[in-house]
């Protein structure tokens, strides 16, 4: 190996692009050359440094404060770097006009409307209130009893009762004892007591909270659509959907309690439960999302575009191809049987994933009904001038309610393999086997058409397929992951683990 | 930063000394995040093992033996919970392909005779240094993840060509750190 191949293929290893010959070329070669070796030491090492300058330093320290007032022992430490962190980032942040503008304006009409309205502009001591960390600049607040809507500010106190609307970001707010409640995008959130016994009511959208320690007897409370939560101290995520209200909990347990009959539930870290009028309401493991790329939910309810809703990167939005498929509460159906829904845009994000795992994962919920015995339905197609893989449902497959399929397509020596996992033996994967493709084929998605749609139905017949759920992974799920995920049920919002874009 | 007031610190911190401890856990921030890279720790996963070996570092503080250095300490934390990270992810490890297993053992191999890693404000000051088309493919890379063959399609060349641009960039940093770092050590 030459020194200008060895820089090229060191340069693919690091951007993680080199295939697994490549890679075992690179390093063969510098077990024989100490120079090359240092070469190669050197190159990793200021890479690693370059990929470490990109990473957010406050971000970061936000995070290991919120752990350390989670593990409950170093509050001190923790309170000492919540007030530096929040003073650098508010002092720090390089902001345009226009939003200081509409704070400045915010703060001016607050405080007409507290004058107006007889609220108190500086904080009862004996009551705790909650504080504005972070807004959307479209985000509103609305104090009970009064008809003004408001603009939010850093820094604005909500001793509540109030109503904040999130628009198309979100809204962080933060308690005096270290509590963080975030309303996600499109979301109201009512905080009714902000005091001992915080009280707050979820009413459209989703949010997630990060509750410290709770008064004995003292509950943080959050009243949803058919249940409540109650919270000692935990890590958890809200989403209010058609189908129901969910409570995931990433840390520690939440009781959720049913309005309807008074049933409760304990739910632990890494559950779910989904409460709605009537039907189940049994806990069950959250989804597996690690290496998720994008997220559809298909709950748009209207329009030509199913939205990437994952919260990662840019988002992949999908475009309906036929202006007669249907919106319904429990997704998109597609009432033709002869179009389907097809990937556009920059897929950029899922591209690098596959490349850093060296796998890919396309997992969907699906309802297929017909009248026909017509042929199997396609339901995902992958596909350019030398790939092409698709999963299909078969006849007796339908009418039987939503299914769950995941194509795991894994490398192995430069090579994709794929699998399906559907939990019966009614899904047939065509094309099974090594795919007729090298990695090198797959560097852009740009000329590979990804579409959910049933084949053709005989005239006179019927063939519907309804899409609940479309997921794409920068990685190979394992088996067991899949199963998990089936499991877990048609997820009804966002991850609620934060993700990075870069990831 | 250099070695002896990260020393300073860390005894200040285990001390009680919360300013201390705040600004050591940011000094500390771009090389741990550097060496858990070398290490081969997943990107999705790398800030909660970043996040857990700066919490077990402030606990472990007030142990801390000054006649020590710091650097090889936190190291010696960070391989710690990067170790009860991949307990769990086997399978994951043995997947990240060669390339990566060879600088983590040479990582690892090397350790004791490591050199620091450089901290991210002398990075940035050498970074202010490159020609312009430099900086742009750098930033196209590292800060918003594109890929060779992104870099090169926006800027009508060829991916072998950006690599090679980005392999003498690597180089070009490497002179200008080490030469900050032997100013400092003449200074």
């Amino acid at each position: 190996m030459n020194s200008q191949r060895f820089d090229d293929v060191l340069a693919k290893c690091l951007e993680g692009s080199a295939t697994a010959v490549e890679q075992a070329e690179l390093v063969a070669a510098a077990e024989d050359s100490d120079e090359l070796a240092s070469r190669l030491r050197q190159a990793a090492i200021m890479d690693a440094s370059l990929r470490s300058l990109g990473r957010d330093r406050d971000a970061f320290l936000r995070s290991v404060q919120a752990r350390l007032t989670r593990k409950g022992a170093s509050a001190k430490f923790s309170s000492h770097m919540r007030g530096r962190i929040e003073r650098t980032t508010r002092s720090s942040r390089q902001r345009p006009l226009w939003p200081a503008l509409l704070a400045m304006a915010a703060v001016v009409a607050l405080g007409v409307g507290l004058a107006l309205f007889g609220i108190p502009q500086k904080a009862d001591p004996e009551q705790a209130v909650a504080t504005v960390l972070e807004f959307d600049p479209a985000a509103t607040i609305s104090v009970a009893g009064s008809p003004s809507v408001l603009a939010l500010a850093v820094g604005m106190r909500v001793s509540g009762p109030s109503s904040l609307r999130s628009a198309d970001g979100h809204v962080v707010l933060g308690y005096p004892d270290g509590s963080r409640i975030e309303a996600r995008r499109s979301t109201t959130v009512d905080i009714l007591s902000a005091s001992r016994g915080k009280q707050v009511r979820l009413s459209s959208g989703s949010m997630c909270a990060d509750v410290a320690k709770q008064p004995d007897g003292f509950p943080l409370v959050v009243q949803v659509p058919y249940a409540e939560a109650s919270v000692i101290g935990t890590r958890f995520g809200l989403a209010t959907s058609t189908r129901g209200t969910l409570l995931q909990v990433l840390e520690g347990t939440v009781s959720y309690r049913r309005l309807s009959d008074g049933a409760t539930v304990s739910v632990a870290a890494g559950q779910n439960v989904l409460a709605s009028a009537e039907g189940d309401f049994g806990v069950r493991p959250n989804r597996i999302d690690s290496g998720m790329k994008a997220l559809y939910l298909f709950n748009e309810m209207s329009g030509d575009r199913v939205h990437d809703v994952s919260g990662i990167g840019e988002p992949m939005d999908l475009a309906v191809r036929d202006p007669a498929d249907a919106w319904t509460p429990d997704g998109l159906n597609d009432k033709s049987g002869r179009t389907g829904i097809s990937f556009t845009g920059n897929a950029a994000k899922f591209i690098q994933g596959i490349k850093r795992n060296h796998g890919l994962t396309i997992e969907f919920w699906a309802t297929v009904r017909g009248t026909t015995s017509a042929p199997t339905v396609c339901v995902v197609k992958m596909s350019n001038a030398s790939f092409t893989s698709t999963t299909w449902l078969n006849p007796c497959s339908r009418d039987q309610g939503p299914r769950h399929v995941a194509m795991v397509f894994n490398e192995v020596d430069g090579r994709f393999l794929l699998t399906s996992y559907d939990g019966s033996p009614d899904i047939q994967v065509k094309d099974l086997g090594p795919v007729s493709t090298t990695y090198g084929t797959l560097t852009r998605l740009d000329d590979v058409t990804i579409e959910m749609s049933p084949d053709a139905a005989p005239a006179g017949a019927t063939l519907t397929t309804e899409f609940h759920m479309l997921a794409f992974f920068g990685r190979a799920l394992t088996a067991s992951e899949v199963d998990q995920n089936r499991a877990a049920g048609i997820p009804v919002a966002a991850p609620f683990e934060g993700l990075d874009a870069s990831r | 930063m250099s070695e002896t007031d990260l020393r300073s610190l860390a005894v200040a911190g285990g001390q009680g000394d919360l300013d201390a401890a705040e600004a050591l856990i940011k000094a500390a921030h771009g090389p741990l995040f550097s060496f858990l890279y070398l290490l081969g720790v997943p990107e999705i996963d790398v800030d909660d093992v970043a996040q857990n070996t700066v919490i077990q570092m402030y606990q472990s503080l007030s142990r801390y033996d000054p006649t020590l250095p710091f650097s090889p300490w936190l190291r010696s934390i960070a391989r710690h919970v990067v170790a009860n990270y991949w307990r769990t992810r086997a399978r994951e490890r043995d997947n990240r392909g060669l390339f990566r297993q060879h600088v983590e053992h040479c990582v690892v191999r090397d350790e004791p005779a490591a050199p620091d890693l450089p901290q991210a404000g002398d990075l940035e000051k050498c970074i202010e240094h490159l020609p312009p088309k430099q900086r742009e493919v750098l930033a196209m890379t590292y800060f918003e993840g594109r890929t060779s063959d992104d870099v090169s399609s926006i800027l009508h060349s060829t991916p072998a060509a950006i690599r090679q641009m980005l392999a003498r960039t690597r180089e070009v940093l490497r002179r200008c750190i080490e030469a900050k770092l032997a100013s400092t050590e003449h200074a």
